[in-house]
Parts: C-alpha cells; structure tokens; sequence
C-alpha cells in the first residue's frame, strides 16, 4: 500500500513537475510621442528599446506601428528598460538629456507596462499682406539658434535653418530643433535720397531698407529718368549692413546724359527684391550776374522762369545769384517781385552771361 | 521691415507691404500719340493683375481704364494709345494722371505725376 498524499502536501524530489508550476512574467513597452503644439499623444514605430537584468543584458526589440514591444516568459525580478536613440532619432526627438530608464518589479502571471513618451518641436511661420491674405512668392530665411544640453544653453549666434520662397500655404514644420527661430524676408523697402532734390556735382545718400540679407550682401541703387523706367541710366554699388542698403552719389552731367524729364527715380536692389524711391527733381547750381540800368550790381529777391514753366526764388547780392536751375531748361526771364513793370533782361555784348534790369 | 522671434511651438507672424507706383513715359503729349504707361510694383507676386485708370489731374474724373495687364518681373509696360474721341474729357482739362489698382494684394498707387495731352491743336495768331 503507497500512503496517500494530500493536495496541500508541498511536492518534492520531483523536477519535472517543479518547472511546469514555475511562472514567468511580461513586459509591455509603450512608447508615444507629442508635441505642444499638437498635444495628442501618438504611438512611434522603430524606436529601439532595451532590457536590462542586473546590469545585464536581457533582451532588446523595436517599437511596432502600434508604438508597443513585448517581452515575454521573464524570470521575476527587477527590470530595467531603456530606449537607445540613435543619431537618426535624436534629430526628431528631445533627447538632450535623453530620457532615463525605468526600473520596475516583474511578477509572475503578470504585465508589466514601461511608458515612454518623447517630446518633439514643431515652428511654424505665415506671412500675410496688410489685408490679412497669404503673401506668396516673398524670399525668406528662417534661422536657428539651439537650446541644447541640461542646462538648456541657448546658442550664441544664428544659423540658417531653411531658406526658401513663400507659397499658397503656412509654413509648418515638425520634428524641428528646439531653440529660438527668427524670420528673415527678404524684402527691399522705403528707398529714399538725402536731400529734396539732386543738385548737379552736390553729394546725396540714399538708403533703403534691406532685410533677410546676410551684412555685405551685393546690391545696387539704379538712378532712371522717371519718365523712362525702362532702362537704367547710372548704377551706383552698395553693400547691406544692419537691414539696410547705404550709398552716396554725387551726380554729375555725364551720368545724366540721358535724363530727358528732369526727374529721376531711384530702384533700391537687393537680388530679386528692389523698389523705388518717390520722384527726384534734377537741378544744376547756376550762377548769374545781374546789374541795373546804371550798371550797379543787384540785389534782393527775384523770380526765374525758366522754358519749362517752372518759377525758381533767388536772392541777388553783390550782383551775383545761384539759382537752381532745372535740368535741360533754359531761362526765360527773370521778373522782379516787387517792381512790376521791372524785368531783368539777358545782355550778351560781352559774351558772358550777364542780365540787365531794365 | 523687422526680423520677427519666436521660441520652437509657436508660429511666428510675418508681413509685407505691397508697394506699386505707375508713371508715364512722358510729360507731354498730342492726341492720337502713343506713349508707355509703366508700372513697377514691389512684393507683388508676378500674375497680379493690374488696371491702370486714367484721370483728370484733380483725380476726380475718370477719361479712361487700362485693365487685362498683368506683373511680370515686378512690372508693366504698356503702350497706349491716346485715342479720347468718345470719350467725354472736359476742354478745359489738359493734365492727365495715372492710378494703378492690384487686387490681389489689395494696393493702389498714388497718383502719377501729369501727362499734359494737347487735345485740339493749337490756335496760332498771325
């Protein structure tokens, strides 16, 4: 007779049946990502993850399309599970400083879930006209600077991120960078000359607004007569410096020489970007000698007419007055404001350009 | 124009001003000449259409409209041909302006500098 053995006697001696009743546990990895701007969290395919049991290896596998990797049939114990992000990844991902593994306890009969989630950037960028529309086809250079490592160090100077033109939709990027990001358009604006008018053989400056344009960009001021925009007369060099186009021009005849309306326009250029100043006069500093009937030098205020209709004020003293004069007119007469039946009129006798009150 | 910042998740606005100036090929003119209206536009996109309308110099009475142009390499060249017979101009007006419209973006011009068109032809005295 073999004595019989209860269900709760402990079993032993018997190997076999102590390895069926061994149990093993599993370890559920999920790993998701995110973004602030789109705060949802969505699962990621291809992120390596890795499993670690007393500092040793104890398996590795790849997120799937459901963001999951399973491990299963583990010894209970103490785990640890990290993510490997390679250099690939880490440009998607803020991983500076990469996010640090958990250590869990497996049991027995039971899941064990790691969660991960990784934080990505997005910048986004629209540029509009003053009525709210999109402004395509406008240059632009978007740049970069990174804040990077632990202490979250911005860095000290831009890089270009992205160049490129303005279409019929915003900018949006993900998986960007962390940092600070600037918008550079490149645009050419607000052309304007020093002075009210160009005086023959007398400096002006003329600027512009440059912007989006890296300092000593090329560029260029192109001087047209206004009523001929077609082509340009004189091209005076400059370079761009602190979002501006700088030059000084002292015009001379020669430039000119095919100035037919008197006026001129200036086109502020900046490789496809250019505009163009409000309209200039044109004048040449004239002088003239002026006497009255005995021969006495004159003085006081006169008024120029010149063959294109225009009245110049001048003031006469010692005889002499520098008047300036329109470019390609020629003087008509010359009235004295308060005598009126008193004009001035050109003497030639001497060869020299001299007017006589009469 | 300014450089415009933002921190990484944000979405920076940016904006242009549209910019376009129209002038005539000449200061004077006879009826019956031809003269180039030229317009030169800045940040407009090439295809804006433009109409180009022709006024008294006070800007208050419409003689004519140039419209079917379009921006090609930030402008327009276009030859008119001053042809006012059916038009009703006043005898006593002889200076004419230009104004350019784009509609898309929303931008006019400022009124040209005149065109003097000599209308009748002159009375000479013997």
């Amino acid at each position: 007779m073999y004595p019989k053995t209860k269900s709760s006697d402990p079993v032993v001696g018997c190997g076999k049946k102590s390895e069926q009743q061994k149990q093993t546990g599993d370890i559920l990895v999920e790993v998701r990502i995110y973004c602030t701007a789109d705060p949802k969290r969505k699962p990621v395919t291809g992120i390596n993850v890795e499993l670690k049991k007393d500092d040793a290896n104890a398996g590795k596998g790849s997120t799937d399309s459901k963001g999951r990797v399973t491990f299963s049939g583990l010894d209970p114990g103490s785990y640890s599970v990290g993510l490997k992000i390679g250099p690939s990844l880490a440009r998607l991902y803020d991983v500076d400083p990469p996010p640090p593994a958990q250590t869990k306890s497996v049991v027995g009969n039971k899941t064990t879930a790691y969660a991960f989630e990784l934080r990505y950037y997005r910048i986004a960028f629209s540029v509009t006209y003053p009525d709210g529309k999109l402004a395509q086809k406008v240059d632009y250079e978007l740049r970069l600077k990174k804040i990077t490592g632990a202490q979250q160090t911005l860095d000290k100077d831009w890089s270009s991120y992205k160049t490129g033109s303005t279409t019929a939709e915003d900018y949006s990027e993900d998986y960007v960078p962390k940092g600070r990001y600037q918008l550079r358009l490149k645009a050419v604006s607000d052309v304007q000359l020093s002075k009210p008018q160009v005086t023959i053989g007398e400096a002006v400056d003329l600027s512009a607004e440059a912007t989006g344009f890296d300092d000593g960009t090329a560029g260029s001021f192109e001087i047209f007569d206004a009523r001929n925009l077609a082509k340009s007369m004189y091209s005076i060099s400059a370079n761009t410096a602190a979002n501006a186009l700088k030059a000084s021009w002292t015009p001379d005849q020669s430039q000119l020489g095919s100035l037919k309306s008197g006026w001129i326009v200036a086109q502020a250029k900046v490789s496809s970007a250019q505009a163009f100043s409000p309209e200039l006069k044109v004048v040449t500093k004239t002088e003239y000698d002026l006497v009255d009937k005995a021969g006495n030098n004159l003085d006081g205020r006169l008024l120029f007419h010149f063959s294109g209709g225009d009245q110049v004020d001048a003031d006469a003293a010692g005889g002499k007055a520098q008047v300036l004069v329109p470019w390609n007119q020629t003087l008509t007469r010359i009235q004295v404001p308060d005598q009126r039946n008193s004009r001035v009129e050109l003497q030639t006798d001497s060869g020299v350009q001299k007017f006589v009150q009469t | 124009m300014p450089d415009y910042e933002a921190l990484q998740d944000s979405t920076i606005q940016g904006r242009v001003t549209p910019v376009v100036i129209v002038e005539w090929s000449r200061l004077r003119a006879w009826h019956g000449d031809t003269v180039t209206i030229a317009v030169r536009t800045s940040q407009v996109p090439d295809g804006s259409a433009v109409t180009v309308k022709i006024l008294t110099k006070d800007g208050n009475t419409e003689v004519d409209t140039v419209s079917d142009l379009s921006v090609s390499g930030s402008k327009v060249d276009h030859d008119y041909t001053i042809q006012w017979k059916d038009k009703t101009v006043s005898a006593d007006k002889n200076a004419f302006v230009l104004k350019a419209s784009i509609n898309d973006p929303k931008v006019d011009s400022a009124l040209s500098p005149p065109l003097m068109v000599d209308l009748e032809p002159p009375v000479l005295s013997f």
